[in-house]
């Protein structure tokens, strides 16, 4: 079945496409909302919402650009609102957080954490950001918007994106540093 | 989106590895998602349904209202096609010949019948106009009138105004046919003025009339003779009645002046 019978076949409400579809995009979508979420559990809420939403405005897809990043568009909005929905408790966090990460990790080399880390490790760095990091650092890097584009959605300035993506990094690169030097340390102890 | 490249090697890491990420899927969340899809609303549906029978009712309203329009309007259309006549119609000509006798002072004498006289009573000018009112119904049975103007005493000049006998160069026939009027045909007191010719035949199926024997009818019927021929106007008593009130109610004239002196006085 092609995209587009699937799609016309969702639109009737057609239980077999949509469950096609939903099996479809299912993998990059949680993909992304694991991105934007502190856990699974959280990452499958957001994927929820956004396929929900996806069905139900299945008919405005004007069939312009492709299907998929459409859906990631819709999936994405539906993280930042659900991080919207909680932004006192993210913004306070993200506060608290960034006075308090002073913790002591021996500098390492760039290159030789890049050629080290894995996608796992990436994935829960990210994870372990707050949310005010995570999703800035999650919609300039990865989706590859503008600090104003971002600025705008999360209805903060430009300046509050820049400052924030730079303590991402930097949150980021001392998480992966702990965690491969803490693997090291499991290594040395094996041997 | 931002399309520059990120300079940061971190970064630029981080989206190679999570750009494409994919999780495993769970056949769980699949049921989870059944359960919800089965919970929402099939709005676009129904409003689709909703706004396609209204589509189809305003489709029904409408073409009532059309066939009832096309009805009324095929009823009217077909009277008019009924009737063979010209543009003009019929109903103001008609209407033109009570009014005319009604309201001119013109003396109407319908010649109806040469029965023998019942009362001798002197005619009046109420009971003239109730006469002519009578014989404006009556030209529908082809009873002449002859019409005599004032002012003309026992001028000849007389027209008959019997419409049906009358027929005009271009005027149609039958029941809703309408005698064309132009304006030169119109008296500014008589109204229209029809050009007649006297039927020999007819003038001569008509019996000699005996002035005394008149008889008019009045509305309920009544026979009313006449003893005097009124085309000569006012009876000779009114006459003389009337003459005694003006001499009554007028200044005695003044004895004529003559314009030339008289021949035995000289101013000078």
């Amino acid at each position: 079945m092609t995209e587009n019978e699937l799609i016309a076949g969702c639109i009737r409400q057609d239980r077999a496409c949509q469950k096609q579809l939903y099996e479809q995009f299912y993998g990059k979508m949680l993909g992304v909302c694991m991105r934007y979420a502190k856990d699974r559990d959280e990452a499958k809420d957001i994927l929820h919402e956004g396929f929900i939403k996806m069905f139900a405005s299945l008919r405005s897809y004007a069939g312009k650009g492709s299907f998929e990043g459409w859906i990631r568009r819709i999936v994405v909005n539906t993280a930042v609102d659900h991080l919207r929905r909680n932004k006192h408790e993210y913004l306070i966090v993200s506060t608290i957080r960034a006075g308090e990460q002073e913790d002591k990790v021996d500098e390492m080399d760039e290159d030789d954490l890049l050629s080290r880390i894995s996608k796992e490790d990436i994935m829960a760095a990210v994870q372990q950001l707050s949310p005010a990091y995570r999703t800035v650092f999650n919609l300039y890097v990865i989706e590859e918007y503008a600090h104003k584009e971002i600025a705008d959605m999360l209805n903060i300035s430009e300046g509050t994106s820049k400052s924030n993506l730079a303590k991402a990094r930097y949150q980021l690169q001392k998480t992966l540093t702990k965690r491969i030097q803490s693997s090291d340390g499991t290594r040395t102890a094996t041997r | 989106m931002e399309q520059g490249q990120l300079h940061d090697k971190l970064f630029r890491a981080a989206q190679q590895h999570l750009k494409d990420h994919e999780e495993a899927f769970d056949a769980s969340d699949w049921d989870r998602m059944d359960k919800s899809l089965d919970q929402l609303p099939r709005g676009k549906q129904f409003n689709w349904s909703f706004s396609l029978n209204s589509v189809l009712v305003l489709i029904g309203l409408s073409g009532l209202a059309l066939g009832g329009y096309a009805l009324l309007g095929g009823n009217s259309s077909g009277e008019n096609q009924s009737v063979p006549a010209p543009a003009v119609t019929t109903a103001p000509a008609k209407k033109e010949a009570p009014a005319l006798t009604k309201s001119q002072p013109v003396t109407t004498q319908p010649v109806v019948t040469n029965t023998p006289a019942t009362t001798d009573v002197p005619v009046t000018q109420p009971a003239q106009q109730a006469q002519t009112v009578a014989d404006a119904r009556s030209t529908d049975t082809g009873v002449k009138m002859r019409t005599t103007r004032l002012g003309q005493g026992n001028s000849k000049k007389t027209s008959e105004t019997d419409h049906s006998d009358v027929t005009l160069p271009g005027s149609g026939s039958g029941d809703f046919s309408n005698d064309v009027v132009f304006p030169d045909m119109i008296d500014k007191r008589e109204g229209p003025v029809y050009a007649t010719e006297e039927d020999p035949e007819k003038l001569g199926s008509i019996p000699p009339v005996d002035p005394k024997k008149l008889t008019y009818f009045e509305e309920n019927g009544k026979p009313i003779h006449i003893t005097t021929d009124s085309s000569k106007g006012a009876t000779p008593k009114r006459k003389k009645d009337r003459k005694n009130k003006s001499k009554q109610s007028e200044p005695q004239p003044e004895p004529e002046r003559s314009l030339d002196p008289p021949s035995g006085d000289n101013p000078n």
